[in-house]
């Protein structure tokens, strides 16, 4: 009898305050997995593949227009609603869907333990502190916190398509191709190079692999795949 | 003194050993990753980024010089020996028993899930899509399959996989078992002999990317293949048994190469 009058008590708290709901365990630790020496090392500026590295942002910034540089400007933000929100549409926001962003801010959060000690080990120069010939908006590059290599802006970029992927596999595709395109727009404003899109790739997969091994994670993912698919009219 | 005699004894029993036993184990079990549901399906047929990654293909192509060419070639054989361009002459076959018994365990394991995913995406290889592209040598026909060889993928509603279609004579393109081959390698190897991990790396990249060289794969697929590969070898360094097989490689590796244990 007690619990039968508990039960929707929970539930009030649970609809009133979703994001609280979330596991307050971090989804990984840096135990987990041994990313500093899975990572490749970055190719030295002055390698052959470095130079394709540099030579590709190049040709990229010759053809900027101002549609692109907008879209670069709007893809600085690395939540959900701007990844996902031009594949999910313009009800995909945190008012609609609360519990996504606050999880994939998480995952993103938690995810770091494979980005910042890795730039830390390399320190490499962001592209336009590299060369003069890459041109990198100031407020974008005055934003490029720590060194270039991996991508945090591409590990999200690909933490985004993987994850929701799964949980609405009907844009599972085009997801994909939006979150390449949010890694491309990274690379093209200079401050992130080709091979920081690769290791922040790279990043994200054995992150979210080990992710769903966890418990805690899984429950999460079911609520927040939950909230989507209601939100979205699918069942 | 009868310590140091054991020793030598020891030694020599290891020495005169063809190969340790490995372990009877897999090293990964299926279920310890979901690869079809992590790696990013290649681009689609028709779309701007699958034109993007054939142009990538031809213009490697225009600048391919007879070297580049000839690398290519000698890279389609998989051969871990290809790594003694960085770790040396030692580097050899013949004082490597459990070495090469190890590497081709790892790589008949991570092939067979190389082969699925091939397989779910069926996506035609370069010089399909495109009369365009002209592999050097015997590179294009190297992809030829076996006559009735059968799909290995789920093709059912629940799986992401594209519809099944009709077999193809080529094996398909994405994502490239060379560059997993390469990555999978450079990455165990640099864990084994840190003193040349950038470049082991480098070697291993390499090997990647000389299939596009070859035009017998796309950037992407290539990209592919090292991004399993690395999921691949962080599954099987969880597995205890595979971490023991690691240990026994590493130190007959670091003997051969003349490095500290």
């Amino acid at each position: 009898m007690r619990k039968l009058s508990f039960a929707p008590l929970v539930f009030l708290c649970f609809a009133a305050s979703p994001a609280l709901a979330l596991s307050d365990k971090p989804y990984i630790t840096a135990a987990d997995v041994d990313f500093a020496t899975m990572l490749p090392p970055p190719p030295a500026e002055t390698s052959p593949a470095g130079q394709r590295d540099l030579q590709f942002i190049i040709d990229r910034q010759k053809n900027m227009t101002p549609e692109r540089m907008a879209a670069i400007h709007r893809d600085l933000d690395q939540s959900v609603y701007t990844v996902a929100g031009p594949v999910l549409g313009a009800k995909f926001t945190k008012e609609n869907f609360p519990m996504a962003g606050a999880f994939f801010d998480k995952v993103v959060k938690d995810a770091g333990v494979g980005v910042g000690p890795i730039k830390q080990k390399y320190k490499k120069l962001r592209p336009f502190q590299y060369s003069k010939d890459v041109h990198t908006p100031d407020d974008i590059a005055k934003a490029a916190g720590g060194p270039t290599y991996p991508s945090g802006h591409s590990t999200t970029g690909a933490l985004v398509p993987i994850i929701l992927g799964m949980m609405v596999p009907e844009k599972r595709e085009a997801l994909y191709d939006r979150g390449w395109e949010y890694g491309i727009n990274r690379i093209t404003s200079g401050a992130a190079y080709p091979s920081d899109w690769e290791g922040g790739h790279i990043t994200a997969e054995l992150a979210v692999n080990q992710m769903l091994k966890n418990p805690d994670f899984r429950a999460d993912f079911d609520a927040v795949k939950a909230e989507i698919r209601k939100g979205l009219g699918m069942n | 003194m009868v310590r140091k005699l054991f020793l030598v004894t020891a030694l020599w029993l290891v020495a005169a050993t063809p190969a340790l036993a490995l372990s009877g184990e897999p090293y990964f079990k299926a279920d310890q990753l979901d690869m079809i549901h992590l790696l990013p399906p290649p681009p689609a047929p028709g779309s701007a980024e699958q034109q993007r990654d054939l142009n990538a293909v031809l213009n490697v192509q225009k600048a391919r010089t007879p070297q580049a060419a000839k690398r290519a070639e000698d890279d389609a054989k998989v051969d871990l020996f290809a790594f003694a361009d960085v770790l040396g002459p030692k580097f050899a076959p013949d004082s490597l028993p459990t070495t090469v018994a190890f590497f081709r365990k790892v790589g008949r394991e991570t092939g067979g899930v190389v082969t699925v995913m091939k397989d779910c995406w069926e996506r035609p290889r370069p010089f399909v899509a495109s009369n365009d592209v002209h592999p050097p040598g015997t590179m294009q026909m190297e992809n030829l399959t076996l006559p009735g060889a059968k799909n290995t993928a789920p093709h059912d509603a629940e799986s992401p996989c594209r519809a099944l279609e009709p077999a193809s004579i080529y094996s398909f393109s994405y994502p490239s078992g060379h560059s997993t081959f390469g990555a999978v390698t450079a990455i165990l190897l640099a864990n084994m002999v840190p003193e040349k991990r950038n470049q082991i790396f480098t070697r291993g990249w390499e090997y990647g990317r000389n299939r596009v060289v070859g035009g017998v794969h796309y950037p992407s697929d290539v990209e592919a293949g090292r991004i399993e590969a690395t999921v691949m070898v962080s599954a099987m360094m969880q597995n205890p048994a595979f971490r023991s097989d690691f240990a026994a490689v590493k130190a007959e590796l670091r003997r051969a190469l003349g490095l500290t244990p």
